[in-house]
This record gives structure tokens, C-alpha cells and sequence, in this order.
């Protein structure tokens, strides 16, 4: 049961939240298959630290980006989009 | 011309130390594009995300104003046991509620706004789900009796 | 066994009567069932899982594994799976044995245990094969499992707490209440809670001198000193989550006026301090289920918290210091006590034992035990020649192979443990965040460190806060060392029928077997034998059946590790969890704003997406299926009147609302007119269509979506979804106005007559209302919208006013239809209408790979040159297939045969596709059905065969319009 820092609202419990995706780049529509299948459906899936964008649908509906460690569940920060990381 | 009179839920709830009463504080506006501290009332608007908050009252004079007084139902939860209410329906804590603040969070499985208001605690839950919910504070009501 | 004239924490005074196995007997107020069974020399409780062995008690607390009764209260409660020694003791009780026939006693399955060589860990990978498994499956799960569930609501009621705290301490023994001592008087804010009634763990059965007082009257001083605590009696810890969040189920059925018999807190502790304790382990030897082996632990907690004394003649057996304890306070009982001791050289406990008349074995240890439905003799063996035993007469084996500290609580957070070779057990490695430990789980014995630790547990705690503690720590009498523990894993006999997992009937035998199997590592183990599975999910066996996995593989206990360890501590009803939210409260359903209206006129009401709808509006004497098929007729042959409220309405606007709304459309929106009304497709990033429903453009800043009712709050989190992460510098905003509005259609070719009669100042002719127009007014004096929009494909009039207002709207709607024989129709009939036009239903028609060209809406994908939401996953390889899947119309042979959704369209042997929708069409006299065909729009007019369970039918594949497809009855 994380405690997640809304960058609005502050530190609310994960029942709150909800997992949207990983951060992706959205391509432009020109790239190939390949490209294309990737960016829907390849995640990093990274062991440790993790980048994640999380809304947060049971309070303010905002979405974020979280830095979480995937091993031991360390929450880094939270930003709010445009934040620089 | 027909008179098409309003049909409202009203009610009461009481358990020891808790009064739950649904009321009717006035009109309430969805309004885009005014930005106050988050989770905090301010002049009956109540923060709802960055550039959105929900307005008791009168309309905001410009911008994206929509009319969602028939959208909630309103209740006022008084007395001191309001936080042990609180505390069955939520994982928000009471502090969450000092006066001239306000939180969206998940009550009783539903997402809704709750908003201090003279010591005790207010709800605004959407219409359609009321009737639900005032099943669940009944329920809870009794829990405490 | 007896139960002493004196002694023990219960209350002569108050004498309860209860039953076992139906026989009559009594106990006192502050007993278990199972110290009353014991006082009632009650030997054996029950029949192992497995074999079928007699069992009796072996613990007093939740470590027993084998006190599983049935279990009935006076006032109708029953469990039948309840632990007799965490059960108290009430008048009135009835308590069976389980897993037995015809009872325990006498089981008859007991010949069971004489077929054990064909039963052993895994037997059903193994035996039980010819001619199949089936064969014996249903007869073995007769067999198996303990207790019966009784079919009848459960009785009780549960509730829920959510808290912060500064500091949770776990425990409540002299380490967890010198914590929360050292804390509270540093102001910090402190839940304590222990699992037991009364506070003082381990200081309730032992004299000690804390502070020079005895220590019940320093218990509860500290206990009434702990300022603004939250005191939490009866209350277990079970589970440890993320980010120092806990789940405590607090015992509330004896405490006064309480409603609710359990509640689940969940805790946010800023730190906690586990002070949880140590669970003693078994010794492991031949005939070590027998009843009367006894933890040495147990039967202390026995004599000084219940007043029974669990045998006359009493061998304790122990590799360590602690089963001293019992033998001495059994001697004083007194009962009849020798004590063998695996130690050569056991130290000064052996002398104390001495003084108080317990023979002293040295280097001995028990090697079999015998007795008919309960111990008679125990044989002890020199540990360097087990093969001379010497046979003693004893009624109780009291047994001690070391403490395993309870540290389930920090695994369960994610933290490791390390293998004390010196101690024999595994201790926490580092502490996890905010996390301390204080007393036996760091593997100490002594009081002394136990206080010294829980006092700088609070500390520190305080520390971490910003505050000191200016309290000293508690202090008392330092104690002789003691001397060590020789670990003793099992008896290196050849009978390893020597029990290691009582609950799951797990013997050293099937740890053997998995190591020749090749299950070496632990969690293997756990799963091949069920070693530790049970629902006291291994606290007797975990340490010795992976000391025994090392033995067996060669490896070192630090080597083989422990299973991971998940909550709950105990087994916590499904009840419990769920608080109040059972029942009609277990989920949150949405109801109309004419939801009374409805149900006075006589509704079927049914879920539909979170939303409670008519599903029809049933008469007497006819079934729903008429009803369905009279609401569908009538639609067509006069008006229906239909409640669409549940329909979303997102409001958009800014200056950038008809860029963004096209980006994310894959029909185009930004050339739609003011006034105007157009129905599109939402797709996913994969190009798989997600939502159906109208776009209005109010305004050329401002759009109004109305998405299906169930998909309303995704449409919302989509679109805010992409402005944020995606397009944050296009300027505009949503609305969810969904609740403020109530909306009802009139559908029909006296649709338009209805409307005439309303007051409103909406010009409702056909040229300044055209199909998929709709304008803003005043309806009734109130303000609203009337669109032209239709899902049956009659003329229709949607009237929208706010949502107070509707259920005065809906009456007057239906008197102003009465002359026209408006008839009330719900989703069902809705459902068939919209079937005959061939109009899709999302979900239903539609799955998780369905795409724009599927549907043949395809001419935005060719006209529409502006990026969207999945256009990409438009023009991939799989998108542009020729033999996808088509949404048709299916027309059966019979016209009277309703081919069941799901049912295959099958084509030389192979399935080439399914239906999606079937029912009677009232329109067309027979029956219709609408499906996903491969390539199915250029097979029009081919015959194929329906399938479904063994059934063979013949249908002809159509256009999926069934009726009307000029659409001339939108303008009738």
C-alpha cells in the first residue's frame, strides 16, 4: 500500500491512484511497423529505478510523473508534467 | 405551462456525537481557468485541480462556467465524532480538513469531494451515487450507535 | 492433566458450561476452549489433515496447529474452522472435532494411517492416476479438508478504522511497553497493540522485578502513563505493507456494546517498533504427534494463565534453556518431572532444576514415544547411542528445540533475514525504513536486554521526530547467561515418520523425498510437501523443515533461506476485510434521477455499467420476454418513452476544443456546425474502437460528448490523459456535467405529436430541427436542450433539463403521451430496436481487437488527413488484412430459432467467426442475430452453418440493417 506524493495534493495512499503508462515519447506518424508495435507495447520494465506516469483518479484526477524503485518501492519524487526532471 | 417541480433527497442521519443532514447551500458552478492554492476554499470555491474549482454560490463572472447545481447532493456531517466517520469511510486524514480546506479522495469506495465547513465536514457526493451513499452512512450511522 | 485448586489469571468464580463432541462439561471465565478442554482432560481434539492420527493440543496460543474445531455460539455464529486456544470461552458453547467419522474419537478413516507409504508428499502427481484422476478426485475432496461450512449468512457484523500515527508498537510485552513508555513521554503519538486480552507478553507468566516492583504493578503503571496513546488489546498485527502501512484486525466481540465482533484498522505509522516476540519450536523425533507432546512453552502458559496442569508425569525434552522454566513450575504444580537435555553440559538451569526435585538427563534425548489415544511412555536415548534407549512413564512429553523469533512482520515488509549460527535462529538483518526491533526477535533471552532495547526503540523513534526522551529505562536484576542452544534438527534414525508440519501432516520422510527429487530450493520444498501451507502457516515447522532440507541436501541453513513470507499473520475472515461494504454496500451503483418513477411503474431494475436502469417495465401476467417484445412494438407502432440520464455529457471548451477533440476523434469534429450533432467512434493508441457516442457542437469553442454510460469516466481520464501528458499547450478544459442533467427520449411515429404539446420555446419543425440537430430553450420554463438524435431508429426527441427536475418531466411526458399510447421501454427492448437498424453495441459487438474498418466506418481513415488517436494502428500490416472480421447481419433458417450469442459461424469444419447479438425481432416476425464474420461484408448472401455446444443450425449472412435501411422512418 504505497503512500503516493501528489505534486498537488501531497502524500495520499495508492488506492487513490492509478498506474497510467510508462513515459513515451509519442511517435510521429510517418514511423515504421516495427517502431509503431514498440511504442505500444514494449515496456523498459526496469529493475530499480523507475520512471511512471500515475493520475490520480481517486482524489484530483491529475496525471504525473512518479520516480519509483521497482525493488524496494522508494518514491523518489513526483513532478508535474512540464517539470523539469 | 406545466410546473415541473424539483424532486430532492432530503434526510437526516444521527448517531451519538454525529449529525449527518443534507443541504442546499445554493447554486454550484464547474469553472475553468481560475486558479487557487490547491485544496483550499476560497470565497465558496473549492480547489478541484490546477485551473478547474467548483463554486458555491455565484458563477464566476467569465470564462468556462458550467451550471452543476442539479449534479450534487450536499451534506453537512456536524459534531465530534464526524472524524471517526471519517475515519471508516477513508484513509484521509482529519487534518485534511482544517478550516478553509477542502480534498477529493476515495470515501467509501467513492470519489468525491469533502470540504471543511464551521468545524464539522461537508460532502458532496454526484446525485445518481447519493442514494447509495446514504445507505453506507446509515450503515455507519449504526455502526456507532 | 488437572486443573489446579489455585493459580492461573481466570475467574473460579464464574463457572461457564459448554459442550465437546456432546458431551457436557465446564470451564471459568478467562479461559480458552482449549484450557478448558485441557482442564476437562480432553486428550485428544482432533484427527490429522492426512492420516487420520489422533491429535491433541500442542500449543495455547496461535501457534497451535492442531486445536481446529467446529465451533457453534448460543447466539447462532459458527465457524467451523475455529482455533480453540485464541477462542475464549463463553457459556453455551458447542465445540465438535472435525475431519473425522464418526467422530474423533473413534474415527473410522484412522485406516487411513496404515496406507501411508502410498500417500506420501505429492501422492496425486504420483498414485490415483488409472484410469484418470477425475475417478478419485471427487471422493478424496469429500475426505479432505476440516470442517463444514454451514450455508447461512454470517451473523456478525465487522467494521473499519484507518489512522496515522507517529510511532505503531507491535507487541506488548516488557519490550513493546518500554517503547511505547519512552515514546509517549516525548509527546509522540503512539497506537500499541498486543494480541492478547490483558498487557504484559511474557511478563504474565513469570515473577520478574522491573524497577523494583513486581512487574504486573510496572505493567500497569506504564500502562497508565502512556498519555494520548491508543491502546489496542485483542488485536493482532497481520500484515506489513508498503511505506509502513498496517493491517490490524482488532477483536471486539467480548468488549461492551460493541456492534461490530472484529474491526480491520489500517495503520500509517510514521516508524513502528516490532516487539512481536518468539515462537518456541518443536523437537523432532519418532512419535512426536502423539497426543500429550506438548510445546514446553504452551503448557507454562497453561499452568500460569489458566491454572491447568497438563500432566502428573512429565518428561521435558530440550536443547535449551528455556523448557527449564516449565519443569521447575511444573514441580511446583507438583507433578512428577524429569527433564532430558540434548546439552552434555546444560549449566546452572539444570542445578535451579534440580533444587526442585526435576531429574536432570544430560545429553539425552526422547527417540519414541507410545501410548494408546495419548502419551503413556516416552523413550530417551543417550544422544550418543540411540539405540539403547530407556522406556520412562510419563502422560506429558514437554517439548523445547529453540525460539524462532516472529519476524514476519519485517519480511513481509521486504526485509532479510540472517541464519544465527550461535542463537539457532534467523534474526532480522538490517531494519527496513522506519522500522525497529526490540526483545526476543533479535534473539535475546533476557529482560534486561528486552527493556534496554524497547526503550531505545521509542527513542529513537522520538529521535527520528525531532524530540528526546529524558525518561530512563526501565531496569532490572541482570540474569545468568544462559547457556547455549545445540541445535537438534531431527533423530538420525531410520524411521523418519517424525513429524515436522503437524497441520499439513508433513513428516521428515516427505522433506527427504523432495531432496531425492530434486526439490532443493526451500520454496519448492514448501510447495512439493505443503510443508508450512496450513492455516498456521508453518509457525511450528517452517525453521525445522528447511534445517532438514540443509541436512538432506548438504548445504548450510543460511544456504537453503526462507520462504517469503506474505500476510496475514492469522487467518482474518473474508468478513472482517470487507467491514461494511457487503451486501448492497459492496459496490457503489448509480441511480437515476426517475428511479422511483421507474420502480412505481413497475421496472425490472438490473445493473447496467455501474448504472441502475429498467431493463423493462414487466406487467402482470406477462414474463419479461414479453414485456421486451410488447416495449419494442410499441416503440414502432405509436412512441416509446425511454430514460437515457445515464448518458455522459462532457462538456469541452477553449479555443483549441476543436483541435484537440479532432486529434482525438477518429471521426471529424472541427468542421462539425453549431447546432449539429454527429455520431463517432473513440479509438485506442491501437487503433481498437473503445466508445461509440454523439459529438454536439454547442458553440465554435464548445462541444458537448456524450459518451455510453459506462464508459463516461474513461472517455473523461482518456482526454484529460492526452491534454496533459501529451498536448498541454492546446487551451481548453472538460466538464463531467453527466450528473446534472436528466435526459429522457421519445421515440416513434407520434414522437413529433407528443412534442407539439410541450411549452417550450424550441422550434421544433423539421427544418429548424433536422435529424442530428438539436437546439437550446426553455422546456416547460426550465432551461434544456432538445436534440434529434435516435438508437432505434424512429423519429426521436431527446429532451434534456436539469436533473432535479426530471422525474416532474418524466410524468408530464407520459400524461402528455397518453393520447398517443406512449409506452414505457427499457434497455432490453432498446437493445432489440437497435439490433433491427444493425447499430452497434460497444462490448457487444465490439471486443478488445475490433477496429473502425471491422465496423466499415472507414471513410474518416480516408478523408480524415489530420493526425488522431490510433490512426498509426490503422495502417499496419494486421489492419489492412483482408480477411478480418466484419460486423454482419445473420439471418437463421429458422425464423423462430434464436441462435445464442457466441455461437460460431462454421464454414468446411472451421469457425469463421461468431454472433454477437441475437434476439426476436417484434418488427420483422422472426428471429435476427448480428455477428463478426472473416471478410464478411463481401459474403453477403452466403449460407453458414450455426454452432454452438453440439447444435447445428444454418444462417444466411445480410447486411447488419435489418430494417428500414433508407432510414425513412427517422423522418415518419
Amino acid at each position: 500500500m504505497l503512500l503516493i506524493p501528489c505534486p498537488w495534493c501531497g502524500p495520499r495512499d495508492e488506492p487513490e491512484f492509478k498506474f497510467a503508462a510508462e513515459p513515451a515519447l509519442r511517435p510521429t506518424s510517418d514511423v515504421s511497423d516495427a517502431v509503431w508495435a514498440d511504442y505500444l507495447y514494449l515496456r523498459t520494465n526496469e529493475k530499480g529505478f523507475h520512471r511512471e506516469v500515475w493520475s490520480h483518479a481517486g482524489g484530483c484526477g491529475q496525471f504525473f510523473l512518479l520516480e519509483r524503485d521497482t525493488l524496494t518501492h522508494t518514491i523518489h519524487r513526483a513532478l508535474k508534467p512540464g517539470e523539469p526532471s | 405551462m406545466a410546473d415541473l417541480a424539483r424532486t430532492d433527497l432530503t434526510t437526516t442521519i444521527t448517531a451519538p456525537g454525529l449529525t449527518i443532514a443534507t443541504t442546499t447551500p445554493g447554486r454550484l458552478f464547474l469553472a475553468s481557468g481560475i486558479t487557487i492554492a490547491p485544496n483550499t476554499i476560497d470565497a465558496g470555491r473549492h480547489w478541484l485541480a490546477p485551473d478547474r474549482v467548483l463554486a458555491l454560490g455565484e458563477p464566476p463572472p467569465a470564462g468556462f462556467v458550467s451550471d452543476v447545481t442539479d449534479g450534487f447532493v450536499v451534506l453537512d456531517l456536524t459534531g465530534p465524532a464526524w472524524p471517526t466517520l471519517l475515519s471508516m469511510a477513508s484513509t484521509l486524514s482529519p487534518t485534511a480538513l482544517a478550516e478553509g480546506h477542502c480534498a477529493q479522495t476515495v470515501f467509501a469506495g467513492l470519489t468525491l469531494l469533502l470540504a471543511a465547513h464551521q468545524g464539522g465536514m461537508r460532502i458532496f457526493v454526484e446525485r445518481p451515487l447519493a442514494a447509495w451513499l446514504l445507505d453506507w452512512l446509515t450503515q455507519a450511522a449504526t455502526s456507532l450507535a | 492433566m488437572k486443573r489446579l485448586p489455585g493459580g492461573g489469571r481466570i475467574d473460579r468464580t464464574r463457572t461457564l458450561d459448554f459442550t465437546w463432541d456432546g458431551r457436557k462439561l465446564s470451564g471459568f471465565q478467562g479461559d480458552t476452549l482449549a484450557s478448558a478442554l485441557l482442564a476437562n482432560r480432553i486428550r485428544i481434539v482432533g484427527r490429522s489433515f492426512k492420516y487420520h492420527r489422533p491429535r491433541g493440543l500442542y500449543g495455547a496460543w496461535t501457534e497451535e496447529p492442531n486445536g481446529i474445531v467446529d465451533l457453534a455460539w448460543p447466539d447462532g455464529r459458527h465457524d467451523p474452522n475455529a482455533r480453540s486456544t485464541l477462542v475464549p470461552l463463553e457459556a453455551g458453547m458447542a465445540a465438535s472435532g472435525v475431519n473425522a467419522w464418526p467422530n474423533i474419537r473413534h474415527d473410522a478413516l484412522g485406516l487411513i494411517d496404515l496406507f501411508h507409504r502410498f500417500l506420501p508428499a505429492g501422492f496425486y502427481y504420483k498414485t490415483f492416476k488409472s484410469p484418470s484422476w477425475e475417478t478419485f478426485e471427487s471422493r478424496i475432496r469429500q475426505m479432505a479438508g476440516l470442517g463444514t461450512l454451514r450455508p447461512d449468512a454470517d451473523l456478525l457484523h465487522y467494521d473499519t478504522r484507518h489512522a496515522e500515527t507517529d510511532l505503531l508498537v507491535v507487541g506488548a510485552g516488557p519490550a513493546g511497553l518500554a517503547a511505547a513508555r519512552a515514546a509517549t513521554s516525548a509527546g509522540l503519538r503512539v497506537m500499541l497493540a498486543d494480541d492478547r486480552a490483558a498487557w504484559g507478553g511474557s511478563l504474565l507468566w513469570q515473577p520478574h522485578d522491573i524497577d523494583s516492583a513486581p512487574a504486573t504493578d510496572w505493567v500497569a503503571q506504564t500502562l497508565a502513563g502512556l498519555d494520548g496513546a491508543t491502546l489496542l488489546p485483542r488485536t493482532t498485527v497481520f500484515g506489513a505493507y508498503d511505506h509502513n502501512a498496517f493491517g490490524l484486525l482488532e477483536q471486539r466481540r467480548t468488549a461492551a456494546n460493541s456492534w461490530a465482533a472484529e474491526r480491520v484498522w489500517m495503520v500509517r505509522a510514521k516508524h513502528v517498533v516490532l516487539a512481536t516476540g518468539a515462537i518456541e519450536r518443536p523437537l523432532v523425533f519418532p512419535g512426536n504427534d502423539r497426543p500429550g507432546v506438548m510445546s514446553a512453552a504452551a503448557v507454562l502458559q497453561y499452568l500460569r494463565e489458566y491454572g491447568v496442569c497438563a500432566g502428573h508425569e512429565v518428561v521435558v525434552a530440550t536443547n535449551n534453556d528455556t523448557a527449564y522454566a516449565t519443569a521447575v513450575a511444573l514441580a511446583e504444580a507438583g507433578a512428577i518431572v524429569s527433564l532430558a537435555d540434548a546439552r552434555p553440559d546444560p549449566g546452572p538451569v539444570a542445578l535451579t532444576a534440580q533444587s526442585h526435585g526435576v531429574r536432570v538427563r544430560p545429553a539425552t534425548i526422547p527417540v519414541a514415544t507410545g501410548g494408546h489415544h495419548g502419551l503413556r511412555w516416552v523413550d530417551l536415548a543417550p544422544r550418543s547411542a540411540l539405540g539403547t534407549p530407556e522406556r520412562v512413564r510419563a502422560d506429558l512429553l514437554a517439548i523445547s528445540g529453540g525460539l524462532s523469533p516472529a519476524v514476519h512482520l519485517h519480511s513481509q515488509a521486504g526485509g532479510k533475514l540472517r541464519w544465527d549460527e550461535p542463537l539457532a535462529a534467523f534474526l532480522p538483518d538490517a531494519a527496513r525504513p522506519g522500522q525497529f526491533f526490540a526483545g526476543a526477535i533479535t534473539g535475546t533471552p533476557s529482560l534486561a536486554a528486552a527493556l534496554a532495547q524497547g526503550h531505545a526503540a521509542g527513542a529513537a523513534a522520538a529521535h527520528a521526530l525531532g524530540r528526546t526522551v529524558t525518561l530512563a529505562a526501565p531496569r532490572t536484576p541482570d540474569a545468568v547467561a544462559p547457556t547455549p542452544i545445540t541445535p537438534l534438527w531431527f533423530v538420525d534414525v531410520p524411521d523418519r515418520r517424525q513429524w515436522i508440519d503437524l497441520q499439513n501432516d508433513v513428516t521428515l520422510k516427505d522433506v527427504a523425498l523432495a531432496a531425492q527429487e530434486n526439490y532443493a530450493s526451500v520454496e519448492h520444498l514448501k510447495r512439493y510437501t505443503t510443508l508450512g501451507m496450513a492455516n498456521d502457516q508453518g509457525k511450528t515447522s517452517n525453521v525445522n523443515g528447511l534445517a532438514a532440507l540443509a541436512a538432506f541436501t548438504g548445504r548450510a541453513i543460511a544456504d537453503v533461506g526462507t520462504t517469503t513470507f506474505r500476510p496475514p499473520f492469522i487467518p482474518v475472515s473474508l468478513g472482517a476485510l470487507a467491514g461494511l461494504r457487503h451486501g448492497k454496500l459492496f459496490s457503489p451503483v448509480r441511480h437515476l434521477p426517475s428511479h422511483a418513477d421507474h420502480l412505481a411503474n413497475g421496472a425490472v431494475m438490473r445493473e447496467y455499467g455501474g448504472w441502475l436502469r429498467p431493463a423493462c417495465y414487466q406487467r402482470i401476467g406477462e414474463t419479461v420476454a414479453d414485456a421486451i417484445t410488447r416495449e419494442a412494438a410499441a416503440a414502432r407502432a405509436s412512441a416509446g418513452l425511454f430514460d437515457g440520464s445515464s448518458l455522459g455529457k462532457i462538456e469541452v471548451a477553449g479555443p483549441d476544443a476543436a483541435a484537440f477533440l479532432n486529434l482525438m476523434y477518429y471521426n471529424e469534429v472541427a468542421n462539425l456546425k453549431p447546432g449539429r450533432i454527429r455520431y463517432c467512434l473513440l479509438l485506442r493508441e491501437t487503433g481498437v474502437v473503445y466508445d461509440d457516442g454523439v459529438v454536439a457542437r454547442l458553440a465554435p469553442d464548445r462541444y458537448l460528448l456524450s459518451p455510453s454510460s459506462s464508459h463516461t469516466a474513461g472517455v473523461l481520464a482518456m482526454l484529460r490523459a492526452w491534454h496533459q501528458t501529451d498536448f498541454p499547450h492546446l487551451k481548453l478544459a472538460f466538464h463531467d456535467t453527466t450528473a446534472a442533467w436528466a435526459t429522457y427520449a421519445v421515440s416513434g411515429p407520434r414522437s413529433r405529436d407528443i412534442l407539439a404539446k410541450l411549452t417550450t420555446d424550441i422550434d421544433l419543425s423539421d427544418d429548424a430541427l433536422p435529424h442530428m440537430a438539436f437546439s437550446e430553450g426553455r422546456i416547460e420554463g426550465l432551461p434544456g436542450r432538445i436534440a434529434r438524435v435516435s438508437f432505434t431508429g424512429e423519429r426521436s426527441y431527446e429532451l434534456t433539463i436539469p436533473a432535479a427536475h426530471g422525474p416532474a418531466l418524466w410524468r408530464h411526458l407520459l400524461a402528455l403521451g397518453a393520447a398517443d399510447d406512449v409506452t414505457l421501454y427499457g434497455i432490453e427492448s432498446l437493445s432489440v430496436l437497435r439490433a433491427e437498424k444493425g447499430f452497434i453495441l460497444i462490448g457487444t459487438d465490439t471486443d478488445g481487437m475490433t477496429l473502425p474498418v471491422d465496423l466499415g466506418v472507414t471513410a474518416p481513415l480516408r478523408n480524415k488527413h489530420l493526425d488522431f488517436v490510433g490512426k498509426r494502428s490503422l495502417l499496419t500490416p494486421d489492419a489492412l488484412r483482408p480477411d478480418r472480421r466484419h460486423f454482419v447481419g445473420l439471418l437463421p433458417e429458422d425464423p423462430s430459432f434464436v441462435p445464442a450469442v457466441g455461437s460460431h459461424a462454421r464454414v468446411d469444419g472451421r469457425s469463421h467467426g461468431w454472433i454477437t447479438s441475437s434476439c426476436h425481432s417484434p418488427a420483422l416476425g422472426r428471429s435476427i442475430a448480428l455477428g463478426m464474420i472473416e471478410a464478411g461484408r463481401a459474403r453477403l448472401g452466403e449460407t453458414v452453418e450455426i454452432f454452438h455446444l453440439g447444435h447445428i443450425s444454418r444462417a444466411t449472412l445480410t447486411a447488419p440493417c435489418h430494417l428500414d435501411p433508407q432510414g425513412a422512418r427517422l423522418h415518419g
